[in-house]
């Protein structure tokens, strides 16, 4: 195994990432067991990704709610997910083209945790921010029967605000969605999230009741 | 392979994988340290890609070079050539026999109750180094030429998309991309070792 082959190939980052095949991975562990140059390169690659991971993921306030003892875990692991989820703003940038939205982009999003855990009946209160600002809902869902979900904000009169197809669940218990601040309005709603059935019909996986009142 | 001179003695230990073996058979305790030595990082970092508790990861460590010794003094390393191999596999090995056991455990409480405990915050220190490596990383992120080359590395390291969806996505080719994210290792690297040495002169 040549260090030249190593680069082309990016088996640091695949190493370090978890995306080798085993053979591979086995192959490439007997090389480093053995090589400086590349166990520095590993732990160089370790670190700058988590470093990028925990740079984004400071900006990041998750939102204050009420949680039943013993969930606060879940929210623990939730929150690790937000640092992904700026990166999904950033990528949504790429499809808007208004002035505004792309400025917003330049403030940290504000990320808002909806859980399952919570009375279903009351909704959850969201201060919307008072400049433009990406904001990123991270639900709390069982994604193990589906691979992908709709995600729909639906006003008071069950009219669609928004909507977007296709999502893939961040793991098995949490999907996430960013909406420009820009499109929402103080009210009430319902975030739904739906999945295709085999037979084409849809089903409703979880809905979250929300206010959304005017924030700072 | 290459050779250890020691002074006085006028001897050269065989320092390859295959003199290192013999060495330990012949009952050479020195041999052994160099062993642990030579794969001491490299088993850790096998480890630590698997295991993020590090507890855990560090009595997979001592019980990797422990079944390791006791192996190679027993004469079982059938390919001595190939000891970082054997190694490798020893580690991989306790790693599997690590969540196995765990899975063990698991499936001796099934039934009761599904307690859940939260997860203990992170000390002072560890939340002192993050911030510290977080501020690395957005010196490096800063100091990146282009947008493009952010997000590279945003999609690179947050969002897990593959080099190639990148690549077709951002409209560059392979060689670029290589390019920004061993820029950006480099870069890292090298704030992180100026950051040290200012500590060193610090302290």
């Amino acid at each position: 195994m040549d260090h030249l082959g190593i680069d082309e190939q990016n088996l640091i980052d695949r190493y370090v990432r978890g995306t080798m095949p085993a053979p591979e991975r086995a192959e490439f562990e007997e090389h480093f067991i053995g090589c400086a140059a590349c166990q520095e390169q590993i732990e160089i690659a370790k670190s700058l990704r988590q470093a990028v991971r925990e740079s984004v993921a400071e900006t990041v306030q998750p939102a204050r709610q009420r949680h039943r003892p013993g969930f606060r875990w879940r929210w623990a692991a939730m929150a690790s997910f937000a640092g992904l989820l700026i990166a999904l703003a950033a990528l949504l940038s790429q499809r808007q083209s208004a002035r505004s939205q792309v400025a917003s982009l330049e403030r940290a999003p504000v990320v808002f945790g909806l859980s399952l855990t919570r009375d279903a009946a009351e909704p959850q209160t969201i201060a919307i921010p008072g400049e433009p600002r990406w904001m990123v809902f991270l639900a709390e869902i069982d994604a193990t029967r589906y691979s992908r979900y709709r995600v729909s904000l639906i006003g008071s009169r069950e009219e669609d605000i928004w909507s977007e197809d296709g999502i893939r669940p961040n793991s098995t218990d949490s999907i996430s969605v960013s909406i420009p601040s820009s499109k929402l309005s103080p009210g009430m709603y319902a975030m739904v999230v739906s999945a295709t059935q085999a037979d084409g019909s849809s089903t409703t996986v979880a809905r979250f009741p929300l206010r959304l009142v005017a924030g700072k | 392979m290459g050779g250890i001179y020691i002074a006085g003695r006028m001897e050269v230990a065989d320092s390859s994988d295959a003199g290192l073996v013999a060495r330990i058979l012949a009952g050479e305790f020195a041999a052994e340290d160099e062993l642990v030595r030579r794969y001491s990082r490299g088993v850790s970092i096998i480890i630590g890609q698997s295991l993020a508790d590090p507890t855990a990861a560090a009595d997979v460590y001592q019980e990797v070079f422990r079944l390791a010794l006791l192996k190679v003094r027993a004469g079982e390393v059938r390919d001595p050539e190939r000891l970082a191999g054997f190694i490798c596999g020893i580690a991989r090995n306790l790693v599997i026999e690590h969540f196995r056991s765990a899975a063990r455990l698991k499936g001796r409480h099934e039934g009761e109750p599904d307690r859940q405990f939260p997860s203990p915050e992170p000390s002072q220190l560890d939340r002192l180094l993050r911030a510290e490596r977080a501020a690395l990383a957005r010196r490096v992120l800063a100091e990146l030429p282009s947008d493009r080359d952010r997000r590279i590395l945003y999609r690179f390291y947050i969002e897990d998309d593959d080099k190639a969806d990148i690549c077709a996505d951002l409209g560059i080719d392979a060689v670029y991309f290589n390019h920004v994210i061993s820029r950006a290792r480099q870069r890292y690297k090298k704030i992180f070792e100026s950051e040290e040495e200012g500590a060193k002169h610090d302290r």
